[in-house]
């Protein structure tokens, strides 16, 4: 069991926000027009129809079409368009 | 997200243009530098997006360094930046406000209404002698003190009103007046001719008669004698009362030349400019003699403030370019423009007691003079 889960079962058990204990990203989907993603590490791929998030752990793709990045900041980030899929990879 | 624009919009943000093919590496750096980038659009060869002034400013280097330029800059901030480079224009703007701010609280005249007999420059004159002569402060107007002071002074006025109306004092006054009444002088006095005329009717009744009707009289010559006989056939003086008619005759001739030069606008004009300072006037711009025949109107500026402290107005000069035209009258005009113009002599030489009785006019054809006049005057003496 690595560091990671220890801090997110310490976090379950405490009833506190997992992200804030773990290197977990927080991922907020609202319909499929926007995608929020918290503790993100960068954009790997910005295209319209692809947007590759690099979190601490996984990787998150999201497809769709007319996609765009509303807001970046250093903790979160905004996708906006018709999100189609959204996968998560190691 | 209105609330989000408005914010964005006092904060100040630039849209930039970032032209390369490894976007994603200058986003993730910008985000490792704590900027803030929002409205991130692909575009052709690259990305565009917006972030805050301060960011830019704070990493004016790094976005010097990898070539990237404002396209857009929005905001509050920078529209207090361009107003902070148009200093004429600001203080401009604050003398403006202050300027309507003086202008509106202070009196600047004072005018009065209903006033008949006395002069408005007496009151005025005697207003400033008791200290309140403009321009004065309007907080410092005492309506009820100026009408104590114009009731005490002037004895003629039986009411007297004052009130402040915008930038002026208006006094709204009424007079005392006299009804009219005829002395009547019981003084010995004889009555004597005033003009040249020829007696046609005679009323006496105190005095005694001189002259018959038919007679001429010369002016200065003594018509009604002021004496009376009494019982024992004694002279005595009384007072002359009596009304002599008699008729005087004018013969007034003029003349008007059959050829009329008139003026013909031909539409052009010329403004000319001039700075007055008391009695001189100084030139600004504008060419004078640009026509060589023309007529010109002025109109004097006056610059509230500026003309009442420093005598400073301006004078617009608008010149109407003429051509002059000679022109052959007809007989008709020529003849109605010397009948007005030798009645009003007319009206000029007789006084108040004369009625005109008759007018006759007689042109004789000559080549330039059209009409006589000949009037016959019945004077009252």
């Amino acid at each position: 069991m690595d560091m990671n889960r220890i801090r997110s079962k310490l976090a379950d058990e405490l009833e506190m926000p997992d992200n804030v204990m773990t290197n977990n990203f927080d991922i907020r989907i609202q319909g499929n027009r926007r995608v929020i993603i918290e503790n993100h590490v960068g954009v790997l791929i910005y295209e319209h129809d692809i947007i590759h998030i690099k979190t601490k752990i996984h990787n998150v793709i999201i497809k769709g079409d007319k996609l765009k990045i509303g807001e970046i900041t250093d903790f979160y980030i905004i996708v906006n368009g018709v999100i189609n899929e959204i996968q998560i990879r190691e | 997200m209105l609330s989000q624009r408005i914010d964005n919009f006092i904060k100040s943000y630039v849209i930039v243009n970032l032209k390369t093919k490894n976007y994603e590496k200058t986003l993730n750096l910008l985000r490792r530098k704590n900027v803030v980038m929002w409205d991130i659009n692909k575009v052709q060869d690259g990305i565009s997006f917006k972030i805050y002034k301060k960011d830019l400013e704070k990493n004016k280097q790094f976005f010097h360094d990898i070539n990237i330029n404002p396209v857009k800059k929005v905001g509050l901030m920078f529209k207090l930046n361009k107003l902070y480079m148009r200093l004429g224009f600001i203080a401009g703007a604050v003398l403006i406000i202050i300027y309507i701010f003086i202008f509106c609280s202070y009196a600047w005249d004072i005018r009065l209404m209903g006033n008949e007999q006395i002069l408005e420059t007496d009151i005025v004159k005697f207003l400033s002698e008791n200290h309140i002569k403009t321009p004065i402060k309007i907080d410092k107007i005492n309506n009820k003190q100026i009408e104590d002071l114009i009731y005490s002074n002037f004895k003629s006025i039986k009411f007297v009103e004052a009130h402040v109306e915008g930038i002026n004092i208006v006094l709204h006054i009424r007079e005392k007046k006299e009804s009219d009444y005829i002395v009547n002088d019981t003084s010995p006095s004889s009555i004597i001719s005033n003009k040249q005329a020829v007696i046609y009717k005679t009323v006496v009744k105190q005095g005694q008669l001189l002259v018959r009707e038919g007679d001429v009289v010369g002016k200065g010559q003594l018509l009604v004698q002021g004496t009376k006989r009494d019982k024992d056939n004694v002279e005595q003086l009384v007072s002359s009362d009596a009304t002599i008619l008699g008729h005087t005759y004018y013969n007034l001739s003029f003349t008007e030349p059959k050829i009329h030069n008139i003026k013909k606008e031909t539409g052009k004009t010329n403004n000319v400019f001039k700075l007055v300072f008391k009695d001189k006037s100084i030139k600004i711009f504008g060419n004078e003699k640009k026509y060589k025949n023309f007529d010109s109107v002025s109109k004097i500026i006056h610059i509230p403030i500026i003309t009442d402290f420093f005598k400073i107005s301006f004078e617009k000069i608008k010149n109407y370019e003429v051509d002059i035209i000679e022109q052959e009258i007809s007989k008709e005009y020529a003849q109605n423009k010397l009948f007005i113009n030798l009645y009003e002599k007319l009206v000029k030489v007789c006084n108040k007691n004369v009625k005109i009785d008759k007018k006759d006019r007689a042109g004789n054809g000559k080549n330039r003079r059209y009409s006589e006049f000949e009037t016959i005057y019945r004077q009252d003496n």
